[in-house]
């Protein structure tokens, strides 16, 4: 798969629940490199 | 001679995200977001309403969040009810070798730890590739479903290395943690055939609990019984019938020199022994090994377009067929 076709899975998967937040999760998930506090990510995850 | 317990734990304790190539940290974190989708679209499953009305129900001082709906738990209900929702849909990525699962189930185990400690992206990228390491080279090692355990066995070695790296174990806890772990999980293969029940969504689920549960109670300085694996009542009498040895590590330099083929040979292998385990015998790197590396080249590309790509599929046992290998990332440094 490629890094797009993942992308519209995490879209295609997400969407419903969390349509809100999908773009910046995803933007979080992509720099996790950079992200400072895992918990900050996990609490994104959170229906809207 | 190390033992397994001693050969995973020195693989895990210096293994630092520093270490990782840029493809590896790349496919985490691809893997993180496919891992995380899946668990949302896991929300409204049954067994995941189930999972998180009793993760739900408690309240912690050392809280972690349940995904989906924000509220905090024990970080071992979290991370069951996470598992749960991230195998539900069976849409996670899998690995197929002399046993089989999903290696993205153990990411609950490295969340939730991590979560609790206030770990960085980094860490969580870290315990995740070396989750996937300890699960694919148990995997490759064993297999332990004819003897009827399910592959949740080697999952929870892989789940408590990943719970423990998170945390930050020392090396005598991260030792503990696994000899806890291998005592007290070996699961039964049934959970996969004849009356397949809503269990089978949650059972790595629930070595990645009882993983998490293992790492806590090491780090409050509970012990396990050793050798597990090496010891007569141990893992190679009880479930493997038979003793073992672990192909090198990704990244793992001294195998990797001895064996000739450092980290550019990082791919994963369809089975059999590897070229370090062959070392060991005395055998020279042979053309065989330059041959099994093309091969393994050509799968590695081949793979990157099998990932799974379809749609959720109704429950159903499927590590049998033999096409669905995903890539997985390998440490290297």
């Amino acid at each position: 798969m490629t890094d797009g076709e993942i992308e519209a899975k995490f879209r295609g998967l997400a969407g419903d629940l969390l349509p809100a937040q999908t773009d910046a999760l995803l933007e979080r998930l992509w720099n996790l490199d950079q992200v400072k506090d895992i918990g900050e990510v996990i609490k994104m995850v959170r229906r809207s | 001679m190390a033992t397994i317990v001693e050969t995973l734990t020195d693989y895990a304790l210096p293994l630092r995200f520093e270490h990782l190539p840029p493809d590896v940290v790349h496919q985490a974190k691809r893997l993180l977001i496919d891992t995380l989708g899946c668990a949302i679209g896991g929300f409204g499953g049954e067994p995941s309403v189930v999972a998180r009305a009793l993760a739900e129900s408690v309240s912690s001082r050392q809280p972690a969040t349940v995904l989906g709906t924000g509220r905090e738990t024990s970080p071992d209900l979290a991370t069951f009810a996470n598992g749960v929702m991230i195998r539900y849909l069976d849409f996670n990525d899998g690995y197929t070798s002399q046993e089989s699962g999903h290696p993205s189930d153990a990411i609950a185990a490295v969340l939730s730890p991590a979560e609790i400690v206030h770990g960085d992206g980094r860490s969580v990228i870290t315990a995740t590739v070396l989750a996937y390491e300890v699960f694919c080279r148990l995997c490759d090692a064993v297999s332990v479903r004819a003897r009827g355990f399910d592959h949740v066995t080697h999952g929870v070695v892989a789940s408590t290395a990943g719970a423990a790296k998170a945390m930050g174990l020392s090396r005598a806890q991260t030792i503990q943690a696994l000899n806890m772990s291998v005592a007290a999980n070996s699961a039964l293969y049934q959970t996969r055939i004849g009356d397949v029940s809503l269990w089978k969504g949650c059972a790595f689920a629930n070595a990645s609990r009882n993983a998490v549960f293992a790492a806590m109670l090491a780090a409050q300085g509970l012990t396990g019984p050793s050798p597990i694996f090496e010891g007569p009542g141990g893992f190679f009498n009880a479930v493997s019938r038979g003793p073992f040895a672990l192909a090198p590590f990704g990244g793992d330099r001294d195998e990797a020199l001895r064996a000739g083929v450092l980290a550019r040979s990082r791919a994963t292998r369809a089975g059999g022994e590897g070229e370090g385990q062959r070392l060991r015998r005395g055998e020279s790197p042979s053309a065989r090994g330059h041959a099994e590396r093309g091969r393994a080249r050509d799968r590695r590309g081949r793979a990157r377009h099998r990932h799974r790509s379809v749609s959720p599929r109704p429950l159903e046992e499927s590590h049998d067929r033999r096409g669905d290998r995903s890539q997985v990332p390998r440490a290297g440094r």
